[in-house]
């Protein structure tokens, strides 16, 4: 899902985006990054910064497992000098911190869960500094038992690292 | 054969009347090989609906898989996973490299089935550093620990030696000495080269700031390799209130 975005479309390497516009919360702001062409991180949407869970919900399939994964960056889209910090979190679960320290660099967090009901949420909140805001949000199936562990039913996997030895470029591979 | 080189595997499915063709790399197939290919499928009477081919054995027919893939809609990785580079330059991110590390790299098809399920991408396992002093060293930070982990390594051998040679090698983690007592043989635990084998642990304590090293045992010749590595913190679920109360602003 392409945060902030205004129309369907498919990316470079074959990526299918759609844009958040059921949504009826938040401003969508256009930010202009160096080097950054991709259509789905140039959009956002940014939420109040109040006492309120702003909160994306998801059509899954039970018992299934997934990879969620959001990424932000932030653009100076609010002409603020101020970095945003806020907390996203899946479901009731407090997921992470998310903490902008760059204006030009996209914070990415990741999780795998094994849904135990049809929709999941994914909500922005709590911000102690600047405006909660989401440039892209995106769920993956898993097939079978990748990513089975005895502790599913009560933990969720975060991902803090993933890396590619030996790799030929600074590129990831996907 | 100038342009097939670029290509690394080829995924062939039938999808009722049609075959459909991915290639794990992001070349053009060529209509010439698309032609060659066919003829060697109906040649050989081919009846499950896919196959997975590696290109480098192509004029062997060589079939990695036969288990139904159809669903691959990503350029590399089945399921959408982001493996970073270990080129990129950032702090604390894979710092304090051991003297001796070295990049390595294959063109033959890695066959990902392994001794779990996670499938990493055969362009991911194509690659590797070996420790051409005897071992790896790395430090990074980890997001989020310390906690219990999910920490699992993603082994294949890429290099061809003699025989008489081998690569054993050990994990060391400071403070877990218990860890360093399994000797790793990618060659012998995957049962060939060029298989998957993926070590890890399920259930594991890591800090925050993470060292590891992978040190060759004293009979071994070659130093350790490693072709990619995932870490992952569990979580604990917040069943929160079962009142509809929440979200207080479900949007979409």
């Amino acid at each position: 899902m392409d945060c902030g975005g205004d129309k369907n479309f498919t990316d470079e390497i074959g990526l299918k985006w759609t844009p958040d516009d059921k949504i009826s919360y938040g401003e969508i702001s256009t930010i202009s990054v160096a080097n950054e062409t991709r259509k789905q991180y140039t959009t956002l949407r940014h939420f109040p910064a109040d006492s309120r869970k702003y909160c994306y919900t998801l059509d899954v399939v039970t018992r299934t497992r997934y990879l969620l994964r959001a990424t932000f960056l932030y653009g100076n889209f609010d002409n603020n000098n101020v970095y945003p910090k806020f907390d996203i979190s899946f479901g009731a679960t407090h997921w992470s911190t998310i903490v902008i320290s760059d204006e030009n660099t996209i914070e990415v967090r990741e999780l795998i869960f094994l849904a135990s009901s049809p929709t999941v949420s994914v909500c922005l909140s709590n911000a102690t500094t600047g405006e909660p805001f989401i440039s892209t949000l995106e769920l993956r199936q898993f097939n079978g038992s990748v990513y089975f562990t005895f502790y599913e039913e009560h933990f969720y996997l975060s991902l803090s690292a993933r890396i590619n030895f030996g790799a030929e470029s600074d590129a990831p591979v996907r | 054969m100038s342009h097939s080189m670029l290509l690394h595997s080829l995924l062939v499915c039938k999808l009722g009347p049609v075959w459909m063709l991915s290639v794990y790399s992001r070349t053009v197939i060529k209509q010439m090989v698309m032609y060659k290919l066919f003829l060697y499928l109906t040649k050989d009477k081919i009846k499950s609906n896919c196959f997975h081919i590696s290109y480098s054995h192509f004029h062997k027919l060589h079939y990695l898989k036969s288990i139904c893939f159809c669903n691959i809609r990503y350029p590399d990785d089945p399921f959408d996973r982001i493996w970073e580079s270990d080129s990129v330059k950032k702090a604390n991110y894979l710092v304090d490299v051991a003297d001796g590390t070295k990049k390595i790299s294959t063109n033959v098809s890695i066959d990902v089935r392994g001794n779990g399920d996670e499938m990493p991408p055969v362009k991911v396992m194509q690659t590797a550093v070996v420790g051409t002093n005897g071992s790896l060293t790395y430090r990074l930070n980890l997001d989020g620990f310390p906690a219990t982990g999910w920490a699992y390594s993603y082994l294949a051998e890429i290099e061809d030696f003699p025989r008489n040679q081998s690569r054993k090698f050990r994990l060391v983690l400071p403070g877990q000495a218990d860890i360093s007592k399994a000797v790793v043989n990618i060659e012998e635990n995957a049962l060939r080269k060029y298989r998957l084998y993926e070590p890890g642990f399920y259930n594991l304590s890591l800090p925050f700031v993470m060292s590891f090293k992978l040190g060759k045992t004293a009979d071994s010749s070659k130093g350790p390799l490693l072709n990619a590595m995932e870490i992952n913190k569990y979580l604990e679920k917040n069943g929160g209130s079962p009142d509809g109360k929440y979200p207080p602003h479900d949007m979409l």
